[in-house]
C-alpha cells in the first residue's frame, strides 16, 4: 500500500527511490520491465554542497584583498571564473550522482556506477543467480535517515552487485526478495 | 604601451599582461571543458534515458555560454 506513494511518480531531479519508473537504460533487454530505480540518498551528497559553499565564501573573501591590486575588469573576470568553476564542480558531482543508479528489473539487477563522469562500470546479475542479499547501516545518520548499503551476492564467479547509501533500505530489500524465484521451487527443480 | 613597458618587472603593466595571458588560457580551458561536459552528458543520457534529459542538456549548455563569456571577457575587456 505504502509503495503506491512512489509509484508512477515523475522522475524529478532529486528522486532516489522510484517504483515502476518511466525510464530506459542502455543495456535494457526487450520487454524487460523496470521495477525499481535507486540512487544514493541525497543527504549523502552533502559533502560537495558543503565544499561548494566554502568555495563561495572563499571567493567572496578574496574580493576584499585583491580589489586594491587589480582593475575592475580583472575582478569581474576572477569572480565570473570562480563562480563558473564552483558551479561546474557542483554540476559534475550532481551528474555523477544522478547517473549512478541501481536498477531492479523483473529479470535482473543492474548496478551502474560512475566515478567522476569519465569512468563507468556496469554490473548485472540475473535474479535466478542471486544467492544472498545483505543490507547494512553504518553510522547514526544512516539510522536517522534510513539509508544504507545492499550487497547482492551471486553464484559462481559473477561479480557481486552493490547499491550504496540507498534510501528505504528494508523496503528495497523486500522488493528484491519478492522478485527472486522461490527457493523451494528452485530446490525442487535441482533435486527432484 | 611598448614591449619595454610590458617586460619591465617593476611596472604594473607586466602584471596585467601576465594576468591577461593567464585569463585567456584559463577561460579557453574552461570553454573546452564545458564542451566536454555537454558531450559527456549526451553520452550519459543515452545510457540512462529519463524525462530529465532535456533539462540536463540545457544546464550543461549553460556552462558553454559561461565559458564563451569568459573567453570574450578575457580577450577583449582585460
Amino acid at each position: 500500500m505504502q509503495n503506491k506513494k512512489y509509484e508512477g511518480k515523475e522522475d524529478l531531479l532529486f528522486h532516489s527511490f522510484m517504483l515502476n519508473p518511466d525510464i530506459k537504460f542502455g543495456t535494457q533487454l526487450e520487454n524487460e520491465k523496470i521495477i525499481l530505480l535507486l540512487r544514493a540518498h541525497p543527504l549523502t551528497q552533502f559533502s560537495w554542497f558543503f565544499n561548494a559553499f566554502f568555495m563561495f565564501v572563499f571567493l567572496a573573501i578574496i574580493n576584499f584583498f585583491i580589489s586594491s591590486v587589480i582593475t575592475l575588469a580583472e575582478i569581474i573576470f576572477i569572480d565570473l571564473f570562480g563562480l563558473s568553476l564552483i558551479l561546474s564542480y557542483m554540476w559534475f558531482n550532481y551528474l555523477a550522482w544522478f547517473y549512478t543508479v541501481g536498477i531492479v528489473t523483473k529479470r535482473r539487477i543492474v548496478d551502474i556506477d560512475h566515478h567522476g563522469l569519465f569512468y563507468k562500470k556496469t554490473t548485472a546479475a540475473k535474479l535466478n543467480r542471486i544467492e544472498d542479499i545483505t543490507s547494512k547501516r553504518i553510522g547514526s545518520l544512516s539510522s536517522i535517515f534510513k539509508f544504507g548499503d545492499i550487497n547482492v551476492q551471486t553464484a559462481g564467479n559473477e561479480l557481486n552487485v552493490q547499491f550504496l547509501r540507498i534510501p528505504y533500505l528494508q523496503r528495497s530489500v523486500s522488493i528484491i526478495n519478492s522478485l527472486l524465484p522461490k527457493r523451494n521451487e528452485l530446490r525442487g527443480f535441482i533435486r527432484p | 604601451m611598448n614591449l619595454g613597458d610590458l617586460l619591465d618587472l617593476n611596472s604594473l603593466n607586466f602584471l596585467h599582461t601576465l594576468f591577461k595571458i593567464f585569463a585567456v588560457v584559463c577561460s579557453l580551458i574552461y570553454f573546452f571543458y564545458s564542451l566536454l561536459i555537454v558531450k559527456q552528458s549526451q553520452v550519459l543520457n543515452k545510457g540512462l534515458v529519463t524525462k530529465q534529459k532535456s533539462k540536463i542538456t540545457f544546464i550543461s549548455l549553460i556552462q558553454v555560454v559561461f565559458g564563451s563569456i569568459l573567453v570574450i571577457l578575457s580577450i577583449f575587456f582585460i
